[in-house]
């Protein structure tokens, strides 16, 4: 019976502790939703797209400097910004709130637009294909 | 030629009480640690001076101001001979030493009255508590301290002019300054030392601190400083809310709610989708607890020093945006370069600076300007 209980809240507790491969299965199981064709994300288009300037002048690696291991700098107020890729910095990409809170934002002020789901998954992908 | 008494003992308390206030006004000034220090040395520098003109009645024959009348010609010529080294010995004071009295007299009541007023108008303290508005405080600290440096050099020149005059007339007139005694014939004795009057004066001065220091008007004062320095900030910013912390600070510093009016903050929480360019998508229910707090906890309702200032400083109606374009704000910080602004790069960056700011100390004791491009990063 303890073991169970044990079990149990180990389970549960699972999507709090949730790690970026988790978010990145999540975002798979968006995209095969809104897409039957989708096949997989590829770390080599969301390089690209980490690099894509948008509408805006502005990419990804505008404010995250061309290395995600990097610390990054806001382009207005000069505030530092913690490295992005998860090898560098283990905070990220373990909230899926938060990471879909900075897609929102960010997306918007990048590339003036919202991300597609593949979108993201190819970004979270590159991210954790850096070693 | 024998040893014979010159100045007596309060005109020898009087002059270094007086160096000794000037020196520890200076070494104090700007510090808002050492602010009530730096005002004590002031109203005892004022107090001394009205002891001074008194004893200048009252005082032994060299002390009294019948022997030490000299016209301003008389001073220039006189510093004229002791360039060339041709100066007359004089057993009380010298027609330049007493033009440096004068203006010592005339600078003293001066310096003090323009710190006091400055005080005034920049922290509603003081005899002259809010006689002049706070945005006057900056020209007249200017004042006061174009004052001080006059009274620097004045100083400097004295020193010069002791030095320079030792030397010709051999013998060592600081020291006389202490013992009162110089070289002399026996009628210029001024034989009446004072030292009662000189033992009243260092007790009145002793009794002075001890009422400025030890009185609840000085716990007071210090509870003001604390006020105007680290508590009151960190206070406008201890009032803590996680989510303003989180939201607020990832794209920029948490800035203390107090910087601004309450109304100010709810147009920003209202206008969240142009945020100066960014559009920040808080869920409704982060955005309702975020604005609360900081409605609580503006510098139109609470009071947080100069923080809860650049909120009063919006004009009524107004709804500024940028803590930067408050009046409050800019004359905080009318002295930075522009240099100092390329190299912290953004107006918003304040812990370029202010170090520590994201505690809420923007104390001008912590203030740490950077002399290079802090953007230089390595990638």
């Amino acid at each position: 019976m303890r073991r169970f209980i044990l079990v149990t809240a180990l389970l549960a507790a699972l999507p709090v502790w949730a790690g970026p491969q988790d978010i990145l299965n999540g975002y798979a199981a968006q995209a095969k939703q809104e897409n039957p064709g989708f096949k997989g994300f590829s770390a080599a288009a969301g390089e690209r797209f980490y690099h894509t300037k948008g509408s805006t002048g502005v990419s990804c690696a505008s404010c995250h400097t061309d290395n995600p291991r990097a610390q990054g700098s806001h382009r207005t107020t000069a505030r530092n910004i913690a490295p992005i890729a998860p090898v560098a910095n283990r905070e990220r990409l373990t909230d899926p709130a938060k990471v879909e809170k900075w897609f929102g934002r960010n997306c918007r002020d990048a590339q003036g637009r919202a991300c597609t789901t593949q979108e993201k998954g190819d970004f979270i992908a590159y991210l954790l294909s850096i070693k | 030629m024998k040893k014979i008494l010159v100045w007596d003992l309060p005109t020898r308390l009087f002059h270094w009480l007086l160096a000794a206030g000037f020196a520890t006004a200076w070494i104090t000034a700007g510090s808002e640690e050492w602010m009530a220090v730096h005002t004590f040395a002031g109203w005892m520098m004022l107090g001394l001076v009205v002891f001074r003109l008194v004893w200048g009645f009252a005082g032994n024959r060299y002390a009294r101001f019948s022997s030490f009348l000299f016209s301003p010609k008389a001073a220039i010529a006189y510093g004229k001979d002791v360039l060339t080294g041709r100066a007359k010995r004089h057993i009380g004071h010298n027609p330049a030493g007493s033009w440096a009295i004068y203006l010592m007299l005339l600078m003293v009541p001066l310096v003090v009255v323009a710190g006091l007023v400055t005080i005034g108008a920049e922290d509603g303290a003081g005899p002259f508590a809010n006689m002049l508005p706070e945005a006057m405080g900056h020209d007249l600290k200017e004042l006061h301290e174009a004052i001080a440096t006059g009274m620097l050099v004045l100083v400097g020149v004295h020193v010069l002019g002791v030095i320079v005059e030792s030397r010709v007339h051999k013998e060592n007139l600081a020291l006389s300054m202490i013992t009162g005694k110089k070289e002399g014939q026996p009628e210029d004795d001024a034989r009446r030392p004072y030292r009662i009057a000189g033992a009243a004066l260092l007790a009145l001065a002793v009794a002075g601190a001890a009422m400025f220091f030890g009185t609840p008007a000085a716990a007071e004062h210090e509870e003001h400083e604390h006020e105007r320095g680290e508590r009151s900030y960190s206070r406008a910013v201890v009032a803590d809310n996680a989510k303003w912390r989180a939201e607020c600070s990832s794209c920029h510093m948490a800035f203390p709610p107090a910087m601004l009016p309450a109304r100010s903050w709810t147009r920003m929480m209202a206008e969240q989708d142009k945020h100066f360019g960014e559009s920040l998508g808080i869920d409704p229910a982060t955005t309702k607890e975020i604005l609360a707090f900081l409605q609580k906890n503006a510098g139109d309702v609470v009071q947080a020093g100069h923080a809860s200032r650049f909120a009063r400083s919006v004009p009524a109606g107004q709804t500024t945006q940028r803590i930067t374009e408050t009046s409050g704000w800019k004359r905080e910080h009318d002295e930075v370069s522009a240099k100092a602004w390329r190299n912290v790069q953004s107006k918003a960056n304040c812990a370029a600076c202010h170090q520590g700011a994201e505690k809420g100390n923007f104390d001008e004791d912590d203030v740490r300007i950077p002399k290079t491009p802090i953007g230089a990063k390595k990638p």
